[in-house]
């Protein structure tokens, strides 16, 4: 199996195919993140795209501190934050501030939402940029503390801050959706995940 | 239920706690019936977070990130080309108008005639001849 160190030595080199290889090798994970943070559409497809060819520019630069797949990440990362801030300024420009808050709460009435991962999808976009980076980091990539701390730049004890903040904020938004029941369900097999 | 056992649960699913935290926040799970209530509807949370799976991209999708690296790749040559050439606009513009200058400067100091006619090399028509058709004729 080639490493992603031979892959990038070879596309430096000219060798386009070893970096159609470390896109396919990536491109899952990178599919999580932008997915996860923008929601699935062509706003997430065009931040997977300019996330592989960012690196590629860059390639030259990539000394390997870090491993490939968090520096990749980092950018997809900050791709998917810039299209949120460019998603808000549209919004505000374009749509009176009433609308934007029914765009954003999608309510209790399940009935729109058969699919539950559906809903977990769609609290996860009602989170502010910073709590849905760690969230999808954590959760979606399971990445540990520290190369979220690495990823994003922050401290450990701010990813751990914001983890709890937004699993509160999660906790306020799924439950009156989830409903009671399905917490007793779902305690045994959580217990085993956790 | 206290902030701090609160905080101590939050941090026990993500980092390791001290042996004096871990034993802080067991007592407090088993005094506090909201606590553990707590505990359990953010392990579901977390259950519910860790199912979730996404489609991906459409397939192809590293050929399409190849063939945009190979379109800038393009535009990258094609406004190289502009550029080169943008920058050789100037001087060879500079050069050639010193040039025609050079070149008409030279003309009217050599000839005789007057000195429109010595500079733009052409002959001085009177008016009469102006307004003589056949004239025109002549000159062409």
């Amino acid at each position: 199996m080639v490493s992603d160190a031979q892959l990038i030595q070879a596309s430096i080199h000219g060798d386009e195919s070893a970096f159609k290889i470390l896109v396919q090798k990536h491109e899952s994970r990178i599919a999580a993140t932008v997915i996860g943070m923008l929601g699935p559409g062509q706003d997430a497809e065009d931040a997977g795209q300019e996330t592989f060819i960012r690196f590629y520019e860059n390639m030259k630069q990539f000394q390997g501190k870090s491993s490939v797949s968090t520096y990749i990440t980092r950018i997809a990362i900050n791709l998917s934050l810039n299209a949120l801030k460019r998603r808000k300024r549209h919004r505000n420009r374009y749509y009176k501030p009433d609308y934007i808050e029914s765009m954003e709460i999608p309510g209790s009435d399940t009935s729109e939402y058969d699919d539950q991962q559906e809903i977990v999808q769609q609290a996860i976009q009602q989170l502010n940029p910073d709590f849905r980076s760690v969230i999808v980091l954590r959760f979606l990539r399971e990445h540990s503390i520290k190369e979220i701390s690495d990823i994003l730049g922050i401290p450990q004890g701010t990813v751990l801050s914001r983890l709890a903040r937004a699993q509160k904020k999660l906790k306020v938004i799924l439950n009156p959706i989830l409903g009671e029941n399905d917490v007793k369900q779902g305690v045994q097999t959580a217990a085993q995940i956790v | 239920m206290s902030n701090k056992a609160y905080r101590l649960l939050l941090k026990s699913f993500d980092a390791d706690l001290s042996p004096k935290e871990k034993k802080q926040l067991d007592t407090a799970l088993q005094e506090s019936k909201s606590l553990r209530l707590e505990k359990e509807q953010l392990m579901l949370i977390r259950q519910k977070l860790n199912h979730i799976s996404h489609p991906g991209f459409r397939p192809y999708f590293a050929d399409r990130v190849m063939s945009q690296i190979q379109s800038s790749k393009n535009q990258y040559r094609y406004d190289l080309f502009f550029e080169s050439l943008k920058t050789a606009f100037r001087p060879l513009a500079i050069s050639v108008t010193l040039l025609i200058l050079g070149l008409m400067s030279y003309n009217a100091i050599q000839s005789d005639r007057s000195f429109l006619s010595a500079l733009l090399p052409m002959e001085e028509a009177t008016l009469e001849q102006a307004l003589d058709p056949s004239w025109i004729y002549f000159v062409e």
